[in-house]
């Protein structure tokens, strides 16, 4: 496993950042690793989480394993592993980038002789190479994001995590840093945090939803996907095609989407492929006209918003 | 339209296989702090500055000291009093001038990468927060020492011209004259002091910026300290001139800063101060790696 968390918590004084969260990311994408997305709202504990997985912050309770080293009683163990961008970009204004990134890669203990080659590495990967010799102060946002990028990308990690790689890029840089992030997942376990759902579903094989510091999802996005809804236009009386609907295994909840004329549309959450089937087979042993049955992928917004909308009902 | 996980690309390039060293060699992270501080100071135009300000206090004070030698025996100095010992031990330039330098070197050696959040990205580096403290000391105490050093050129110019000092026009110093013989114990004592006392003053400095998250904050803080300690140098004359005994004069003149250096700006070398001194900065050192981290924790 990259990383192992258990029952972490971590307070602030009295003010609760994270409780009681558990996960486990694997190191390759079969077994629940390549670009795993941590997301939630504003103040939900994600850098929190990423600051202590780095070992910048010590828990105040539970257990964290970053590569194979307890991040409690071997941190410098941690730190050899992983790469880590924080929130905030490089801010040695005064430094040129290519001197920067030598102080990072002599920090990390990459040899005299090795350290140029690494950092053309790292600087074609992030596309910095035309800006090796300008000053980090002089840098757009972007650019001085990539550095920090470039940064992590030093010494090859096993575990990569980066708070919000793409805040403030513009939208081909954007599009350059997932795809740079989509070729690094085969050699490295990525978690990154973000609040842009797109960009978690668009990279990420897995997403971690952080509510008020606890983990409230846990999902493969494929699972996601695969969404248990879908949306049936029948002829029939309204009663019986409603009672018939959720009385179909693994169903939850129907709702009566729209009628038209003597059409009803119903939307059914819950079940599977074969509970569609049954759907079908159903309408015709009943003699109702059946116009149109299919599967409603759930996007992770819509997961996202349900989370949210049930935490604090669940709260209260 | 759901966009599935892009598959696996070859935008990033093949990392090359090299010899990767592991900054578990506590030395290795705290050179590499020590060389990119170091570099750090020297790029910011205001650290120019500083070293000319400290440069001017010098030749401002080595003009006194001219003036005095040039007036010959008639001078009123004390019979114990010796120039050279007066020029880099006790005089108020120099601990003027370390009262304000001191504040305003070390202030940015943590509170101001808190403050850029560059902390941060420091200690997720493979290096403890001991070599980063210790990398930070060592570079800042670097530069305090370029900063006294034209107080040394001072010496070595009195040196060359061996003491020859005249006036002219009725007043201007000038050398002409032989005079003064020149005694070189007293100023080996005296850099011996400044360079040990440098090294508490920069510990003292950074343990206060390792309190504060903002260089303003720190800088008051060790300006407080720094005044203290000038204050605590002033305190035996005036335990003296208010006829306390002799033990209490002692035990405060012991624990004097300024007065360590007097003592040895006679040319006496007490390796009980200097053993003070050492672990007073190892502590401040090892308390700054602590401190810091307890705040970083919230």
């Amino acid at each position: 496993m990259s990383i192992v968390v258990r029952d972490l918590c971590k307070y602030y004084g009295a003010l609760r950042a994270v409780e009681g969260v558990s996960f486990e990311i694997g190191s390759d994408r079969i077994v629940g690793g390549g670009i795993v997305g941590l997301i939630g709202p504003n103040g939900a504990g994600k850098s929190t989480i990423l600051r202590i997985l780095s070992t910048f912050l010590q828990p105040t309770s539970g257990r964290v394993i970053v590569a194979g080293c307890n991040a409690a009683t071997n941190p410098l163990g941690v730190r050899q592993q992983i790469g880590y961008l924080p929130e905030n970009p490089p801010g040695h204004a005064e430094a040129r980038v290519q001197e920067y990134l030598e102080f990072r890669a002599q920090l990390k203990g990459i040899s005299r002789r090795d350290r140029p080659k690494e950092i053309d590495r790292c600087l074609e990967a992030c596309q910095l190479t035309a800006v090796r010799r300008r000053l980090i102060g002089r840098l757009s946002q972007g650019f001085r994001r990539r550095v920090g990028l470039a940064d992590a990308l030093l010494a090859s990690p096993r575990v990569l995590m980066l708070d919000e790689p793409t805040i403030g890029l513009d939208p081909l840089q954007v599009r350059e840093t997932r795809a740079l992030l989509a070729g690094l997942a085969d050699g490295c376990t990525i978690l990154l945090s973000t609040h842009l759902l797109a960009e978690a579903e668009g990279l990420c094989q897995r997403v971690l939803v952080l509510m008020r510091g606890q983990l409230v999802s846990d999902a493969a996005l494929a699972e996601l996907h695969l969404g248990s809804r879908f949306e049936i236009e029948l002829a029939g009386p309204r009663i019986e095609c409603e009672q018939m609907l959720v009385e179909l295994p693994l169903v939850t909840a129907v709702e009566l989407r729209s009628t038209a004329g003597e059409w009803l549309t119903f939307a059914v959450t819950g079940g599977d492929e074969m509970t569609r089937e049954l759907a079908a087979q159903q309408c015709l042993t009943n003699g109702w006209r059946l116009r149109e049955l299919r599967a409603v992928a759930r996007t992770l917004e819509e997961h996202f918003v349900r989370l949210a909308v049930r935490q604090p009902k669940e709260a209260a | 339209m759901i966009q599935m996980a892009p598959k696996s690309g070859s935008t990033a390039p093949a990392s090359p296989s090299f010899a990767r060293v592991g900054t578990t060699n506590s030395l290795a992270g705290a050179w590499a702090v020590f060389v990119w501080d170091i570099k750090s100071f020297f790029l910011r135009p205001a650290s120019y500055l500083l070293i000319l300000a400290a440069a001017l206090t010098a030749s401002w004070s080595f003009s006194w000291l001219v003036t005095l030698l040039s007036r010959g025996p008639a001078v009123g100095l004390r019979p114990t009093d010796d120039p050279i010992s007066q020029f880099l031990g006790p005089n108020v330039f120099l601990i003027g001038g370390c009262t304000f330098l001191v504040p305003l070197l070390t202030m940015n050696a943590i509170a101001d990468e808190r403050r850029r959040a560059t902390w941060e990205q420091l200690l997720t580096a493979p290096v403890t927060p001991l070599n980063v403290v210790l990398g930070k000391f060592a570079a800042l105490w670097c530069v305090l020492v370029t900063c006294l050093l034209p107080w040394l050129c001072c010496i070595i110019v009195l040196r060359v011209w061996n003491g020859r000092f005249t006036t002219l026009w009725g007043g201007v110093p000038w050398f002409d004259s032989p005079g003064l013989e020149f005694d070189f114990g007293p100023v080996y004592g005296a850099c011996t002091a400044l360079v040990m006392l440098g090294a508490t003053f920069v510990a003292l400095g950074m343990f206060f910026s390792g309190l504060c998250r903002g260089p303003a904050a720190a800088a008051l803080l060790s300006l407080a300290a720094m005044s203290l300690i000038f204050l605590l140098g002033l305190a035996p004359r005036l335990l003296v001139y208010w006829n306390f005994s002799a033990e209490q004069v002692q035990l405060v003149e012991s624990i004097s800063c300024w007065g360590h250096v007097e003592r040895f700006s006679r040319g006496v070398i007490e390796p009980r101060i200097v053993a003070a001194h050492l672990t007073v900065t190892w502590a401040l050192l090892w308390a700054t790696a602590y401190t810091c981290r307890r705040i970083d924790e919230g």
